[in-house]
């Protein structure tokens, strides 16, 4: 710590990281070096500092942050601000609250957005009022921080602020919407995401409708999947994926069935986010049917995610192809949750699957899967015992020996047999 | 704060921003850079007050201000770092070859010169002395332009101050001969700098490159290291679409356009090597 000090106060270049340092090791020494920085000149030192001190939580920070909030230099208010809205601090309340008039819009703007914080009955209406009477910045700071204050008021002042004149206000207040999931304001999103000349607004306005469902919801989204614009067609598909219901599922499929490579790969990673039985299904026909390598290793990544038994098998199933065998097994590998699903395919007809599942529990490198590997051992197919018995030599296990020591003697192949044997005897050497 | 760089929030943002500014800019940043690309825009998200770098994407994506902000881009991806005298092996066969032949021929007019990526001007003002030496500059024969996609350093090109470890390979007797010091470094002489127009000028856009994409030579060096092949060849294609016949292309020395183009053809003159339009 005194060093990541020194480095502080003499490093400017390196005073972000170390800042950042200091705030993971959260050691009271730095606490006044950290506060020299409160008001440096760049953005993002500052705010390094900010984060650093609020980790510490020094108990002298309290007293401190009043005197603060009051300095002649707006940028140190502003971290004031930052600080004392972290804590909640309710004897620098009055303080924050004279910030949220500062006659600097960044420190206005700061109060504003740290009000929430403050456990206190005047903090909706300064919203209101900044809502209505300030600059756009921190009118979008208000529309921000009524994200915090769930309620009818604050729904109400946030759908009226998405007919804002600034696109800012009216992206925050539609992302507002959305976190706090206001299911009487989705009409309004979707005359948004509709009309709303600023396609930013009308990104995080599809997002907000998909955060928030409902049966308006699906019937706006869909069309926008073939949007012009891929980061509304994207912000959309995700959008239906949230939505998980039944409507959701068509529009993605048939995107899948599109020649635009973009919206396909929307279109898997939306399936993968939203689950289930039938969207992992679509994945696996991607998987399986599409002639472009990186769209089928995206679609098994996404069937990985999914992470239920379902996904489990239908990665276990393409396996059984020799061109999606190396991206399946290597995302089986980190199911170490599903060594039973596992297990049981080394009952599989198909023998590039057993081999597979064979590599795959190999790689593991479980005591679980080692045990389930044992089955391997009595496979039917002669290379997939084979397969086993060098599984088990590369893990260096002892598990096995009782059961290489009958596949040693009693194994109907000779090379098997050979195998076994061999490993048993550098098994005993070492 | 703004998201922490781990997290998925700002994994999205960022993967967006650096296909952005792939597309704006040229610039490349491999999945191993995302990091450093996280450490020179952190600030600018910051000082605009976004808490994510998703909204910044979306600031330099689809605001009506969203080319004032690409200014700023451009200011904290360029990259610095030159001297006087680089690579001047070009330079020479610049002067002592190519620039003979060209205002020798009885129909050229104006011969223009284009530093196409010159940082703060240590190119140019290399290609002006090493004119000045030969007793070419005062000819009137000959055009320097200087250009650069950051507005930051073409402040400073326009300066013309520099430090001392920009004159590290200046031949001796050079920076006394044309250079002032002051506090803060050596100043260029203003009859050195007012041989050379300076200007902003993005090297992905039509627009900016269509002025000066016409000249006989063009000094392209030390940028296309960090382009993708892509935007190399949107940048090769745009030169070879408007330089004249014969035209040279200097590029440095670890950049090629083997896979790139067939209408340049690398050759080696006067010891340098050089691509030629012919």
């Amino acid at each position: 710590v005194p060093a990541l000090i020194e480095a502080l106060e003499n490093e400017d270049s390196l005073a972000a990281p170390v800042a950042h340092a200091l705030a993971k090791i959260g050691d009271r020494r730095a606490f006044e070096a950290l506060l020299k920085f409160i008001g440096h000149p760049a953005a993002n030192v500052r705010r390094a500092a900010v984060a650093a001190i609020n980790s510490l939580g020094h108990p002298e920070m309290a007293q401190r942050a009043s005197t603060l909030l009051a300095d002649p230099d707006p940028l140190i208010r502003e971290s004031a601000v930052r600080i004392a809205g972290y804590f909640g601090y309710s004897a620098a309340a009055d303080a924050v609250f004279q910030c949220c008039d500062d006659s600097v819009e960044a420190v206005r703007r700061t109060a504003i957005e740290h009000l929430p914080y403050l456990e206190d009955a005047r903090v909706l209406p300064r919203l209101k009022r900044a809502l209505e009477e300030d600059t756009p910045a921190t009118r979008a700071a208000a529309a921000h921080a009524l994200s915090y204050m769930d309620g009818e008021e604050s729904t109400g002042l946030l759908i009226h602020a998405l007919q804002d004149d600034d696109s800012w206000v009216r992206f925050h207040a539609a992302r507002s919407l959305g976190r706090l999931k206001s299911e009487e304001s989705v009409e309004a999103l979707a005359e948004v995401v509709n009309t709303d000349p600023a396609d930013h607004t009308r990104i995080t306005a599809a997002t907000a409708i998909g955060e928030i469902g409902g049966p308006l919801a699906a019937k706006t989204l869909q069309p926008l999947v073939l949007h012009e614009n891929y980061d509304l067609a994207h912000s959309a598909s995700m959008a239906l994926a949230l939505l998980g219901c039944s409507e959701a599922l068509p529009p993605l499929v048939n995107l899948l069935r599109t020649g635009d490579a973009k919206r396909k790969l929307y279109a898997v990673r939306a399936l993968g986010a939203m689950g289930g039985k039938r969207a992992v299904e679509a994945l696996e026909w991607v998987a399986a049917t599409d002639e472009n390598p990186h769209l089928s290793q995206e679609a098994i990544e996404q069937i990985a995610q999914v992470g239920t038994s379902i996904s489990t098998s239908a990665l276990i199933r393409l396996t059984a192809d020799r061109r999606l065998r190396d991206a399946s097994i290597n995302t089986l590998t980190r199911k170490v949750g599903s060594i039973e699903t596992i297990g049981k395919a080394l009952r599989e007809s198909n023998i590039h699957v057993r081999k597979a599942m064979v590599d795959v529990l190999a790689r593991m490198k479980h005591p679980e899967a080692s045990t389930v590997l044992l089955t391997a051992l009595d496979d039917e197919d002669a290379s997939i015992r084979l397969s086993a018995v060098s599984a088990f030599g590369r893990l260096g296990s002892h598990r096995a020996d009782r059961k290489l020591v009958e596949v040693a003697h009693r194994d109907t192949d000779p090379v098997v047999k050979e195998a076994a044997r061999t490993l048993l005897l550098r098994s005993r050497a070492s | 704060m703004i998201y922490g760089r781990d997290s998925s929030v700002a994994s999205k943002g960022l993967a967006l921003l650096r296909d952005l500014i792939h597309e704006q800019t040229g610039i490349l940043f491999d999945d191993e850079s995302l990091d450093s690309l996280f450490d020179k825009v952190e600030s600018l998200a910051a000082d605009r007050g976004f808490d994510s770098i998703l909204d910044y994407y979306y600031l330099l994506r689809y605001d009506v201000s969203a080319a004032e902000e690409w200014r700023r881009v451009f200011d904290v991806l360029s990259v610095r770092e030159t001297y006087f005298w680089r690579e001047s092996g070009q330079i020479r066969t610049l002067v002592d070859n190519l620039l003979p032949q060209a205002l020798s021929r009885g129909n050229e007019g104006r011969v223009r010169i284009w530093s196409a990526a010159c940082a703060t001007g240590e190119e140019p003002l290399t290609i002006a002395m090493a004119l000045n030496e030969a007793g070419l500059l005062e000819s009137g024969r000959i055009e320097i332009y200087a250009t650069d996609g950051s507005p930051q350093s073409i402040t400073g090109a326009r300066a013309g101050l520099y430090r001392e470890r920009a004159f590290r390979a200046m031949p001796p007797g050079m920076r006394d001969k044309y250079f002032t010091q002051e506090p803060g470094g050596w100043r260029a002489l203003p009859s050195l700098r007012r041989h050379v127009q300076w200007g902003v000028a993005n090297l992905m856009s039509c627009t900016d490159v269509a002025p000066f994409a016409g000249s006989r030579f063009i000094f392209c060096r030390n940028v296309f290291i960090y382009f993708s092949t892509r935007s190399v060849r949107k940048v090769v294609d745009l030169l070879s679409e408007r330089m004249p016949r014969p035209g040279y292309l200097f590029l440095g020395a670890a950049e090629s356009l083997v896979k790139v183009t067939s209408t340049f053809q690398l050759q080696e003159i006067g010891g340098a090597f050089v691509y030629v339009k012919d």
